[in-house]
């Protein structure tokens, strides 16, 4: 399943420590995530700053793993500069767990407004089975096995991963104008 | 998962003092310590932004832990040449902008130093929980 569950499987019998271990995940995960969602965007930090109404300065220490002084409120700026919308929820350790150690530039970018295929056509339905989640391995195989099913204009639907190619090219495939019922996955 | 290996720095006398250092902190100080620990060896110094903070000591690094108890723990990347490694070399807190124990950075490096000259000087992290 993952090494580091396993590794935590004892250690997270302590409420106190599991709770700090869980704490520390969020900060890195948002420091991180504001840093590849910039440079995604190929957005400077006096850009981005600009648009989200903070000195220069302040982001720079927010992008940093060891800030840990978040605010919704900031947050919200920043999903704003990124055109983004932002979700807080509560979550099980588990999945804390697994998203801190899948983490990567793949799994943390995300589209702007613009380029968000389900607002670009009416045709693209999203399975929700595809959405963008937090697959292990064996999850993401079987999850392409599951792909392989479905029918589209008689072919294999093969998707790009979200940040494998630049947004335009990932949105224009995931959008088929010549089609009547796409179905699209978002496996990544 | 762990990309990145992890080793402690061992003193031929008095065994592997980062363990015993590790061993003294609280459990909240001991989960955070740890999830840093996981970052690098997970993720490697390229995606965590500020995962390495510099000492103004050539190739030695700390890790900035915030808390009741700011821990230092310094580190270098390797030493050994073509290896995904770091090796925690002192363990060490920040106390009113100073450090314990006094002169960290420069302490860890003649540590590094001592490691570069005997590669035996090293374990692999003995995780403390």
């Amino acid at each position: 399943m993952s090494e580091l569950v396993d590794k935590l499987r004892s250690e997270f019998q302590d409420e106190e420590y599991r709770h700090s271990y869980a704490e520390e995940c969020l900060n890195t995960m948002i420091a991180t995530q504001i840093k590849v969602l910039r440079e995604q965007r190929e957005m400077t930090q006096s850009t981005l700053a600009k648009k989200a109404e903070m000195l220069q300065p302040r982001l720079s220490v927010m992008e940093n793993a060891d800030y840990s002084s978040w605010s919704v409120s900031t947050l919200k700026r920043l999903a704003r500069a990124f055109d983004l919308a932002i979700t807080v929820k509560f979550e099980e350790f588990s999945e804390v767990v697994l998203d801190f150690e899948e983490m990567s530039k793949e799994t943390l970018s995300r589209l702007s407004f613009k380029d968000d295929p389900m607002f670009r056509s009416a045709k693209v339905k999203t399975h929700r089975a595809f959405r963008r989640r937090r697959y292990s391995e064996s999850d993401r195989q079987t999850a392409e096995g599951l792909q392989m099913n479905i029918p589209f204009m008689g072919q294999v639907v093969e998707l790009p991963h979200p940040v494998s190619r630049n947004n335009a090219e990932y949105s224009q495939n995931l959008v088929r104008e010549d089609s009547n019922e796409s179905c699209v996955g978002i496996a990544g | 998962m762990s990309k990145w290996t992890i080793f402690d720095y061992v003193d031929p006398a008095e065994g592997n003092l980062f363990r015993e250092w590790s061993a003294r902190l609280q459990k909240k100080e001991l989960a955070k310590l740890n999830q840093r620990l996981d970052s690098l060896a997970i993720h490697g110094p390229g995606l965590i932004p500020g995962i390495l903070s510099p000492t103004g000591m050539p190739s030695i690094f700390k890790l900035k832990i915030h808390g009741k108890v700011q821990l230092r723990p310094m580190l270098c990347e390797g030493p050994g040449r073509d290896e995904e490694s770091f090796t925690l070399l002192l363990g060490a807190k920040e106390v009113s902008d100073d450090y314990d124990p006094i002169g960290a950075p420069l302490i860890a490096s003649r540590l590094r130093e001592c490691l570069i000259k005997d590669m035996r000087r090293r374990v692999f992290h003995e995780r403390v929980s």
